[in-house]
């Protein structure tokens, strides 16, 4: 599933810079689609990329940037670069640290098939994005997040399920 | 955020016009799905053949939905693309909603026939 131009070693295939809001998101990752699809990457990895790009990003803008709008700009910068193995993921801001320094770990909300209207409608940002992201980190460095991972070529058994730090 | 919504029989078809249902548009989505469902008693079918792309916020908006019809009325879904599939599943909400492959598979499971397209 080699797509053309991509190699052994990490190549950016887009670099973008938007405001954290949410119809701001929408159009970066519709960008993104249509990179990945012009570098040839296929539509699993380019849906699991939009899935995992979607809560990163709306966490961004939800929390890192809760209390306002940023007074940087570009808010959120955004790079995309793919080698051989997947696709490598770099998002930067200049919100809020996150809780704790660290990548939370929530577990899927429960769900009761017998409790419809008692359904979790929320809380299901974090657990697709560690469905989707392997090699998941955040740091913190000079008032600027950068959250890091990866996103596998194929999503195979043996590449699924790690947790990351 | 583009609805068409068809109760000529006895189980409504709500067929969504837009590629995405995201966090810009999750609560345009509630609102509408409540406008054109609340005169309604029975089932409703969510046609998501068009949708592309579901992030958690618009499932939040599929569940909120499914909430509004209340215990009587059930929310099917119909025609999940490949990503959207992904969310319900990693998600297990596609454990408890009811999902066909299609509209057609929808109505035929409730023995309702096929409309014709008059």
């Amino acid at each position: 599933m080699s797509a053309p131009g991509i190699g052994d070693r990490p190549r950016r295939v887009i670099s973008l810079g938007f405001p954290a809001e949410q119809g701001e998101v929408r159009r970066a990752l519709i960008s993104v689609d249509a990179a990945l699809a012009a570098a040839g990457v296929g539509r699993d990895l380019r849906d699991r990329t939009q899935i995992a790009l979607a809560e990163a990003c709306n966490n961004i803008v939800e929390h890192a940037y809760a209390t306002g709008p940023a007074a940087s700009d570009p808010a959120i910068t955004l790079d995309v670069a793919a080698d051989r193995g997947g696709l490598q993921i770099t998002l930067r801001d200049r919100g809020g640290p996150m809780p704790g320094g660290r990548v939370p770990v929530p577990d899927l909300p429960e769900i009761d098939p017998d409790d419809m209207l008692g359904l979790p409608e929320g809380g299901f940002g974090w657990p697709l994005l560690r469905g989707m992201a392997r090699s998941l980190s955040v740091s913190r460095r000079n008032g600027q997040n950068i959250l890091r991972f990866r996103l596998p070529m194929a999503d195979t058994p043996a590449n699924r399920g790690q947790k990351a730090l | 955020m583009k609805m068409t919504f068809d109760d000529s029989g006895d189980v409504a078809v709500l067929l969504v016009e837009e590629s995405r249902i995201d966090a810009s548009v999750a609560i345009q989505f509630k609102d509408r799905f409540r406008d054109l469902t609340e005169q309604g008693t029975g089932n409703v079918i969510l046609d998501l053949s068009r949708v592309e792309f579901l992030d958690s916020s618009g499932l939040g908006a599929v569940v909120a939905a499914r909430k509004l019809l209340g215990e009587g009325r059930l929310l099917e879904l119909a025609g999940l693309t490949p990503a959207v599939d992904k969310v319900m599943t990693l998600t297990r909400m596609s454990t408890v909603f009811p999902i066909h492959a299609d509209v057609a598979a929808a109505l035929a499971s409730h023995a309702v026939p096929a409309r014709a397209s008059s």
